[in-house]
């Protein structure tokens, strides 16, 4: 069997099983949630999900859309600012959270259209220098960002007039949204959205004489992933009650990078196995935190020379040599 | 009219540093079709190699200066055998996801051989002024100048005149037709890298003694390198000049009278404009490859 049927097999299996895959990663989060219990890991499991939320992001603009956008972790800093701000001048939570997914939706039509007319590389360039100017004036306009771009004392999450204020109730905000998101990801996965999109991502010029609206559909990519950035930005930032020039700096922008390539391109559960392992390996690890770099790099060559689908194209090769191996014993 | 005199060298010498920077990564762009985001961190990486051989072996400053170089090109031909070789026929986005790759690694290695509080280099035009129109000038700024210039017209000469020259321009103008008329494009591209990162050592250690050295030194010269590339047309090494000039400028000049808190991000506002309405460059021709 050629590995290009392989593939559509492997596809294939992923296509019809989205909405058990999907019961079956709430239940996984679940079941990790209640298997830690003490502080420092739930921290880190809603640092998980939150993470798994800005990637899920990156997935729409960087996997679907084929664009390379540094400006992810841009997107979440302004999503925090914006929250900070609304919340200093007394807007709910929920007003907040949405001022700043406007606000970032807003901000990235804005890059976007600027940008309009640029290709790959000069694209992750544009918004490679939008993420540093975004640095020099978030540390520098005081009255939106606070002094040195720090503002401290943010309100909690307040859901149905509840006050989150443990991580462990946190938790459940954080996976409702992640949810909800993923479940777009599954409608979105099955519309006929995502052959277009396949298409302009191959084939730009060729879509556009077919009447595929190419420029629509970058920009609704780049825009509703840099909103979801934005949605996790303010998240964190309510989440912890503090919002820092550090916060959302450039290693994070390399490190979303690496949850989506690790976890594979080819599908969106794999931003949740990318996430898990950013952030659970240096954790395990914590011995050898001076090394975290070397093995991200090291890693990042490896899977892509070796996995080039990422670990979730491991999960597939391994489920369709399955498949392949039961049609065989039919056959014979 | 002292503070334009001073300004104004400020800019030259930035611009020629950045130049340098950019022609490094543009020959390899036109040798190999890659852009390079390991180049920042090569830069970082041979200021620190020259301030080891300072500092550490007690090698006089130039003698430290020149084995860096050297070294950074063998590292560069390491690079090109370890991240380069094995991917030559993989799409562009592999290989530019591997020079990230590059990158982090070599980032790592820094901070763990060099920890990272900011450090200074050496100079031998250390202490020294010289007066122009009135204006002090300090003496490594002059020194920029000079041997920017020198190795700028060297690479030029090596790029329009030489044997690998014309290789070079043969293979980025269509590598297949290259390789059938027998250009030996591994040699080329191991030749290219070398290059390459010798010219990004060069941009680093004559710019390093101006400011300090931290991790991400390079990446910021890389950044403003690229923001000249676009400005010059990318792929193209007059424009390249050009746009190196202009961002100087416009970091030193506009930045020093009239934006003085945000001249570190007026290259990059001058790239966005760019791209948004002329991606092709201010001298307009488009050379296609990515």
């Amino acid at each position: 069997m050629t590995t290009d049927r392989l593939m559509r097999v492997a596809s294939s299996v992923r296509q019809r099983g989205q909405y058990t895959t999907l019961a079956v990663v709430i239940l996984l989060i679940l079941s990790v949630s209640q298997a830690v219990t003490t502080g420092s890991s739930t921290n880190l499991v809603n640092l998980w999900l939150v993470y798994s939320i800005a990637a899920l992001g990156f997935y729409w603009i960087f996997a679907l859309g084929g664009r390379f956008a540094f400006s992810q972790t841009f997107m979440m800093a302004l999503g925090g600012y914006t929250t900070a701000f609304f919340d200093r001048n007394d807007v709910g939570f929920l007003g907040c959270v949405l001022g700043a997914m406007v606000v970032t939706a807003v901000a990235a039509f804005a890059v976007g259209a600027v940008l309009w007319r640029a290709e790959h590389f000069y694209f992750a360039l544009g918004t490679l220098a939008v993420t540093e100017i975004g640095v020099v004036l978030f540390g520098k306009t005081s009255t939106f960002t606070g002094t040195n771009g720090n503002i401290t004392g943010i309100g909690y999450p307040v859901v149905f007039g509840q006050e989150l204020r443990t991580d462990g109730q946190v938790f459940w905000l954080l996976a409702a949204v992640l949810t909800l998101l993923l479940l777009l990801a599954v409608w979105l996965k099955r519309s006929p959205l995502t052959r277009d999109l396949t298409a302009v991502r191959e084939m730009p010029t060729v879509s556009k004489t077919l009447g595929v609206p190419v420029d629509a559909l970058r920009m609704t990519t780049f825009v509703a992933g840099s909103a979801v950035g934005g949605l996790a930005g303010a998240l964190i930032t309510h989440w912890q009650g503090f919002i820092g020039v550090d916060s959302f700096g450039l290693n994070l922008g390399i490190g979303l990078f690496l949850m989506v390539i690790l976890g594979g391109l080819a599908s969106h559960w794999g931003v949740l196995i990318g996430a898990a392992f950013y952030v659970a390996v240096p954790e395990l690890l914590a011995g050898l935190q001076q090394y975290m770099s070397i093995l991200y790099g090291a890693l990042l060559l490896v899977v892509i020379l070796v996995f080039p689908s990422g670990l979730i194209g491991i999960v597939d090769s391994l489920k369709s040599h399955r498949v392949r191996s039961t049609s065989r014993s039919v056959e014979s | 009219m002292d503070t334009l005199v001073a300004l104004s060298f400020s800019a030259a010498a930035y611009g020629a540093v950045l130049a340098l920077a950019a022609l490094g990564f543009l020959v390899l762009y036109k040798a190999t079709g890659v852009v390079n985001f390991a180049h920042g961190d090569l830069i970082t990486l041979s200021g620190y190699v020259a301030l080891w051989f300072i500092t550490d072996l007690g090698s006089t400053p130039v003698v430290g200066y020149v084995l860096a170089v050297g070294i950074m090109c063998l590292i560069g031909m390491g690079l090109e055998r370890l991240a380069y070789a094995p991917l030559r026929r993989r799409p562009h986005l592999t290989v530019l996801i591997a020079t990230l790759a590059a990158a982090l690694v070599i980032r790592a290695f820094i901070s763990l051989w060099q920890g990272s509080t900011p450090q200074r280099l050496p100079s031998p035009a250390d202490g020294q002024v010289v007066t122009v129109l009135g204006a002090p000038i300090a003496g490594q700024r002059i020194l920029i100048l000079v041997v920017a210039l020198l190795c700028i017209a060297a690479v030029m000469y090596i790029f329009g005149y030489s044997s690998f020259g014309r290789q070079l321009r043969a293979l980025a103008s269509d590598p297949e037709t290259a390789e059938m008329y027998g250009v030996r494009t591994g040699r080329i591209s191991l030749a290219a890298w070398g290059l390459s990162a010798g010219l990004a050592a060069l941009a680093g250690i004559l710019v390093a003694p101006l400011s300090s050295l931290d991790l991400n030194f390079g990446f910021t010269i890389m950044l403003a390198a690229f923001a000249a590339a676009v400005l010059g047309g990318f792929g193209n090494l007059w424009g390249v000049l050009l746009g190196s000039l202009l961002i100087g400028t416009i970091q030193y000049l506009v930045g020093g009278y009239v934006l003085q808190d945000y001249a570190s991000i007026l290259p990059y506002i001058a790239m966005l404009a760019i791209l948004g309405l002329r991606p092709q460059g201010l001298l307009g021709r488009t050379v296609v490859r990515l």
